[in-house]
């Protein structure tokens, strides 16, 4: 999986993003250790310190925890980052019929398209 | 740190000059080789004379070349963009001077032996053994023929000469590396302004040495001068020591002065383009 | 956070031209700064300073306490936005200089990243294409762990792929506690890791921020920003 950041948005939520993305889907299993805060530093071509602190956040959320000298783990509960992709899915839901809405298709009408798609 | 920086500099005067020296030695080598085939033709005389003025154009081009590669060196190692690297290396920069200044005379000293050795091979043979032969004979006649006194004052002239000689080089090297640092420090046209520096110098030596010409003609027939020949007719011996010396003296005084100018200006006017 | 870079009033002209005017910064550890401004802002000026290329007129600096010096250049590495090695010598050559010089010059990490280049330490500088000895001289700078490092341009007039080495190289092997300041006036390939900007204009500071503070404060990107600012 590509680390792909949009240049319009701060970049530490879309870290924490992905990184919640990536726990959901399975690539990280419950307990397993992460890339190095270096290691996502060069696959997304940001700052360190950004991805330090990302990964900051996730653990004050519970979805990392890290472990002294050895790096980051994901946390055995991923019922959190699952939270974070299901949000994700509807913030895309939510943009996707309002811009079909620019486009002059209704709610209904897109769904209708959208089932015949 | 001094130690490798002194053998990056060697290495890169080698590159140059070491070729220019073997070029010199071949030359001198086939010049002897000619030589065997010595003949009355017309054409053997002018081949002959033509590889006699071959090494000797041969051996003004290494000595030449040797302070000409040291001067473009200084200005190119220093004051171009190779500078970027050589003043971000941890080295101060009266080191760096010192270094450029170690690596010319070497190689000055390499070029004046380059060159006694190219006529070694250009005579080797019969003709050396009795050059070498008159030496000896002349300097050993002359040693036995003069009170040991006197012996004693001429080996001491040759070791002044000596030293002077190579203090004379070093300050007139040090007198081009002033005029390069002098030139880097305009904006614009800096190797000009370094030309322009040096012929400022040469004028003002000029004059310096025509005022000194006149005071002394002035003196001199004023009759002030009169205890300092009298002086001069009675000690010979010690008055050409004192001579010696006193360019000795002089030579290393303003090298010394040159030195803490380049010093000066390398710290505080550093002007990198 | 100790002060690792400091300059006070900092004045350079050139002639009548003044290049630095009454510069004052401060870098900490551990960032990644960059100094951002149009062509003939100072930037380079500024840059050569650090480095003790050019002298200061007015004002000063100090590197982790020294004044640009032997010891200042023992902990800062300096990539210059000119081709300054001499292009006889081999890859090696080159290496074994920076080995010889600098206490902290890493070799094995400089051979590593030189064969992923697929640049072999027998061929000489001149024989390699011109964005391969912009790399070199990227990765000989890199190589040294350094407490300071400046580029200076590192990213101009490269391609994108270029680039994207450039910017993998450098997150990937500066220490954490060093900081790295970054000249350029191309900000949007470069503004994602950047911690802190410092926008140079006429010789002057005119902002000095954290990236976030400018997101918060500004609700724009870095190059927005840079572009409304100078906006002429």
């Amino acid at each position: 999986m590509q680390w792909k950041l949009d240049k319009d948005r701060a970049i530490c939520p879309q870290i924490c993003e992905q990184v919640c993305l990536r726990i959901a889907l399975g690539e990280f299993a419950p307990g397993e250790k992460l890339l190095s805060v270096r290691e996502v530093a060069v696959a997304a071509g940001v700052n360190p310190n950004t991805v330090q602190h990302s990964f900051e956040i996730l653990e004050e959320k519970g979805i990392l925890y890290s472990q002294r000298g050895s790096g980051w783990y994901a946390a055995e509960d991923i019922s959190l980052a699952k939270d974070t992709l299901k949000k994700m899915i509807e913030e895309k839901t939510k943009a996707y019929f309002e811009s079909m809405n620019a486009l002059g298709l209704s709610v209904e009408e897109t769904k209708k398209y959208v089932k015949n798609w | 740190m001094v130690k490798k920086l002194l053998k990056y500099e060697l290495v890169s005067y080698m590159r140059i000059l070491l070729p220019i020296d073997v070029i010199l030695l071949i030359i001198a080598a086939v010049a002897r080789i000619i030589q065997f085939f010595e003949s009355d033709t017309v054409a053997y005389g002018i081949i002959f004379w033509s590889s006699l003025i071959a090494v000797f154009v041969g051996i003004m081009a290494c000595m030449f070349m040797s302070v000409i590669v040291a001067i473009i060196r200084f200005y190119k190692n220093l004051f171009t963009a190779e500078g970027y690297l050589t003043f971000t290396l941890p080295i101060t920069p009266a080191q760096h001077i010192l270094i450029k200044l170690l690596g010319a005379i070497i190689f000055q000293l390499i070029a004046i032996f380059t060159a006694l050795l190219a006529l070694v091979i250009l005579s080797a043979g019969d003709v050396l053994i009795e050059v070498i032969k008159a030496a000896v004979y002349l300097i050993s006649r002359f040693f036995n023929s003069v009170p040991a006194e006197i012996a004693a004052h001429v080996v001491l002239y040759g070791i002044e000469m000596l030293i002077l000689t190579a203090v004379s080089a070093v300050f007139t090297m040090l007198v081009y590396y002033t005029c390069i640092s002098i030139g880097q420090m305009a904006r614009k046209n800096r190797v000009f302004m370094a030309v322009l520096t040096f012929f400022g110098y040469y004028l003002l030596v000029q004059i310096l040495s025509t005022v000194l010409m006149v005071v002394f003609t002035v003196l001199e027939l004023a009759g002030v001068l009169e205890p300092i020949f009298t002086f001069f007719q009675n000690h010979t011996f010690a008055s050409f020591h004192i001579i010696f010396c006193t360019g000795i003296a002089v030579n290393a005084g303003m090298s010394a002065l040159l030195f803490f100018i380049n010093k000066k200006i390398i710290t505080k006017k550093l002007n990198l383009e | 956070m100790s002060e690792l870079l400091c300059t006070k009033n900092l004045v350079k002209r050139y002639s009548s031209v003044v290049a630095l005017n009454d510069v004052s910064i401060t870098l900490t550890n551990g960032k990644i700064i960059g100094i951002l401004g149009p062509n003939g802002s100072g930037k380079t000026t500024l840059i050569k300073l650090i480095n003790g290329l050019l002298t200061a007129d007015e004002g000063s600096i100090t590197i982790n306490g020294n004044t640009p010096g032997v010891e200042s250049k023992k902990e800062v590495a300096y990539l210059p936005d000119n081709n300054y090695l001499n292009s006889y010598m081999t890859v090696k050559q080159i290496v074994d200089f920076f080995k010889d010089f600098y206490e902290d010059f890493r070799e094995e990490l400089a051979y590593e990243m030189l064969t992923k280049l697929g640049v072999s330490p027998e061929m000489k500088l001149k024989t390699l294409s011109k964005g391969n000895k912009e790399k070199v001289c990227l990765i000989l700078t890199m190589s040294r762990n350094a407490k300071l490092y400046v580029l200076d341009e590192p990213i101009a007039g490269v391609d994108p792929a270029a680039r994207d080495y450039v910017i993998r190289t450098i997150i990937n092997n500066y220490n954490p506690e060093a900081t790295v300041l970054i000249s350029t006036h191309l900000i949007s390939d470069i503004e994602q890791i950047l911690d802190e900007v410092i926008f140079l204009k006429d010789g002057k500071v005119v902002l000095q921020k954290t990236v976030d503070e400018i997101r918060q404060e500004h609700q724009k990107s870095v190059d927005e920003l840079f572009r409304e600012v100078f906006r002429w």
